[in-house]
């Protein structure tokens, strides 16, 4: 009888576990991506917006080239990380930051390939055919964003074009009408005050 | 007296079988199919916090499996912090900060650690793998969770305090729960105290809870399902792994090894003996604790005309894994010098000692004659009984007086298990029992058929040092050359040496600041050669490389495991 209970019960955890990528969780998947099933943000990005309330803009992955993963997926408030892997350019090739300010250092102003943003430059350290480091800071209102690239292998900085592509930027206002939608206006993103 | 191949009848004592005789045995009763046993396997108190973990997993399936159960956890969480909210002041807000520390990894660091050392120091090693291991398991299935359902924080609510990662359910609540319920289930001793302790973890719990929800950091229901997880898993393994009624929390007296015997033990115990062996039991009580390690010794006081006792030992599945331990550890530090193979199940283990009472009974040696084993609960507890020397002392202790006639009946107990191919393999001054002028050897358990020569001469040399330590080595040593030879008096001072002595026997000689051993060689005509007693083999060095390879990946994962739980 016992045994039989917890079979069943064995038998509901798993079914309940195999359905999770059917939805049911809080705005699937569990990996900062920009889209989901036609909406904008995911949990981990609701997550980041309360990392960083103040942040007009928040880091998403857009589409991951084929080699790369995304990893270490770090939130606290005050501070985001994550990294993307490469089977190429090694693990942890390139590590994201996201917190209200950051440090240009000596970085170069280059034009913004996204809107509402201003976008810094810089390289840190070549070691010809074996390693690459550098970084690409995202200012914008209320946050900054930095990638910090080690690439190491003999292609040198060619694998940030990949990277400016694979990245992207969901605006706070979007991910606000996402979540709006999502609960049919039950779940605001924001406290009253910050939002008006 | 000359050695004898088969057991003479023991006519110059009283005749052994005599308790039986005297015993009262009716109303036996065989248990039918699908009854309990005397002492069913069941959780009590773990129960209720199992049927909440049931709910809690339940509703948890529920919002993993719909969006509009998860929207309506979450839309309830918030109606209930905007009332949280609501209450906000600056000094309310100061207090819930201050209270918030309850539950910060270094107060969960601190916790966590005082309770590591506190355990290692008493060296309660079961209660502190039990307590890592659950603590670890909460913050590694916390995180399991949390990942799975990547809960937000509070939404459209200011959060005031420190956090990190998904909200449900609350890590900080799960954590500091499970700590403190396994400090008390492992620290705090059965009685009233525990029961102040579980006050005070409610209220700490309640308190950092209402911090959490008032500053936004958790909703409510992320502290309460945060709490149900830190509760039930400790809580659990401490039950299964650690129960009170076995491994009880004491300090500065009584050996942990030994079970308790009241409460529902004690019934049945009670109960088995009378249904499974047809005694009435007037009296139940531990007797000889410190001299046993390996079960819990009782005496049984039989009702009859007169009443009269009987000796019994209690074994569990906590005995059964000692003994495992026991003998890797003997294998790792000598190799395998005889028969070492752990015992299977504790059924097997208590078999072994009722068949080695019975064959040491028979074959004529003055040890307790068998009364049978009882089913406790099936598979784990059994209870194994034997004739109980009613006024026997223990030959060690000051009253008995170790003449020619006792040393002759002690030796003569060597010469019988020699000529019937037994070996005792603990023969020290508690298991040499002297009543009326004769000698009785008990606690048979490690008794082994056809033994080596080696363990065989071990024995002589272990019972000519325990008679020596009461007499001379000179007495002693005459009166063995009337039962052996010179050549196998010489072999078993050969063959014995520090660690084949029982610990009580090489203390015994100890505090009289005599070496027996060497004053035994210098009576000896001639010397052997002193039988080394390591045993190199592959199977050794591999067993040592293995353990040795186990034991630092089991330290690495460890401290993998703790980093990764903020626990370092």
């Amino acid at each position: 009888m016992r045994r039989g209970l917890l079979v069943a019960l064995a038998c509901l955890l798993l079914a309940g576990c195999a359905q999770q990528g059917a939805g049911g969780g809080f705005l699937e998947p569990r990996e900062p991506a920009c889209r989901y099933q036609g909406r904008q943000g995911t949990a981990v990005v609701i997550l980041m917006a309360q990392a960083v309330p103040t942040a007009s803009q928040l880091p998403c992955v857009e589409l991951l080239p084929a080699g790369w993963t995304v990893s270490d997926v770090f939130v606290r408030n005050g501070r985001v990380r994550f990294s993307l892997d490469s089977d190429r350019v090694g693990l942890r090739a390139v590590e994201v930051v996201f917190q209200q300010f950051c440090t240009l250092g000596e970085a170069t102003r280059v034009p913004s390939d996204h809107p509402d943003t201003r976008r810094y430059q810089e390289v840190i350290s070549i070691e010809p055919g074996r390693r690459y480091q550098g970084a690409v800071h995202y200012l914008f209102q209320g946050g900054c964003v930095t990638y910090r690239l080690d690439f190491r292998s003999d292609e040198q900085a060619r694998p940030l074009g990949e990277v400016l592509l694979a990245l992207g930027f969901v605006p706070r206002d979007t991910l606000r009408q996402t979540l709006d939608d999502f609960s049919g206006g039950k779940l605001p993103l924001d406290p009253p005050a910050a939002s008006s | 007296m000359e050695p004898t191949l088969r057991p003479a009848s023991l006519a110059e004592g009283e005749p052994v079988r005599t308790r039986s005789t005297r015993m009262a045995r009716s109303g036996r009763r065989r248990r039918p199919s699908g009854e309990a046993p005397p002492l069913p396997r069941a959780l009590i108190t773990g129960r209720y916090w199992l049927a909440a973990t049931g709910l809690v997993v339940l509703l948890w399936l529920a919002a993993l499996a719909s969006r509009t159960t998860n929207n309506y956890i979450l839309a309830f969480d918030l109606s209930l912090l905007d009332w949280a909210v609501r209450l906000r002041t600056d000094a309310l807000t100061n207090v819930m900060q201050t209270a918030h520390a309850l539950g910060s990894r270094w107060t969960i660091r601190v916790l966590f650690w005082s309770t590591v050392l506190v355990l290692l120091v008493f060296r309660r090693f079961r209660h502190l793998f039990v307590f890592v291991g659950a603590v670890v398991g909460v913050i590694a299935l916390n995180s399991l969770l949390a990942y799975l359902f990547m809960r937000p924080r509070p939404l459209g609510a200011e959060i005031l305090g420190h956090w990190t990662g998904a909200a449900h359910p609350s890590r900080p609540v799960a954590v500091v729960t499970a700590t403190l319920v396994g400090m008390l289930y492992s620290l705090v001793p059965l009685g009233r105290l525990r029961q102040r302790g579980k006050q005070v973890i409610v209220v700490l719990v309640a308190v950092l809870s209402l911090s959490l929800v008032y500053l936004a950091v958790h909703g409510p229901t992320d502290v309460v399902f945060g709490a149900i997880i830190g509760v039930t898993i400790p809580l659990v393994a401490f039950r299964m792994l650690a129960p009170n009624e076995v491994f009880p929390v004491t300090y500065g007296h009584g050996q942990t090894a030994h079970l308790d015997v009241s409460g529902r033990r004690g019934q049945a115990i009670r109960q088995g003996l009378e249904d499974q062996l047809g005694v009435q039991v007037a009296e139940i009580k531990p007797f000889g604790l410190s001299g046993s390690a390996g079960s819990t010794p009782l005496r049984v006081c039989v009702k009859g005309d007169p009443n009269s006792y009987l000796f019994a030992k209690l074994y569990a599945r906590s005995h059964l894994r000692a003994d495992r331990w026991y003998k890797l550890g003997r294998t790792l530090l000598y190799g395998r010098l005889e028969d070492e193979k752990p015992f299977n199940t504790v059924r097997r283990l208590v078999q072994q000692e009722d068949y080695a009472l019975r064959l040491l009974y028979g074959a004529g040696v003055r040890s307790p004659e068998p009364f049978g084993i009882v089913e406790i609960t099936p598979e784990r507890e059994y209870l194994i009984t034997f004739e109980f020397f009613d006024g026997a002392q223990e030959i060690g202790e000051a009253e008995v007086e170790v003449d020619d006639a006792i040393i002759d009946d002690g030796l003569r107990i060597i010469r019988r298990l020699w000529d019937a191919g037994l070996a005792h393999r603990d023969i020290k001054p508690a298991n040499l029992l002297v009543r009326r002028g004769r000698v009785h050897l008990i606690d048979v358990f490690f008794a082994e058929v056809r033994p080596s020569p080696w363990r065989q001469a071990v024995d002589l040399a272990n019972m000519m040092l325990v008679l020596a330590t009461r007499s001379s080595p000179e007495q002693v040593y005459r009166r063995a050359r009337l039962q052996f030879n010179d050549d196998e008096i010489a072999e078993a001072f050969a063959a014995t040496s520090g660690i084949t002595m029982p610990s009580q026997l090489r203390k015994a000689m100890r505090e009289q600041g005599r070496d027996l051993h060497a004053e035994f060689l210098r009576l000896l005509p001639q010397w052997t050669p002193p039988v080394s007693i390591q045993r190199w083999s592959v199977r050794r060095v591999g067993l040592m490389a293995g353990v040795a390879l186990l034991a630092l990946v089991a330290l690495l994962a460890a401290l993998s495991t703790f980093e990764s739980a903020g626990l370092l």
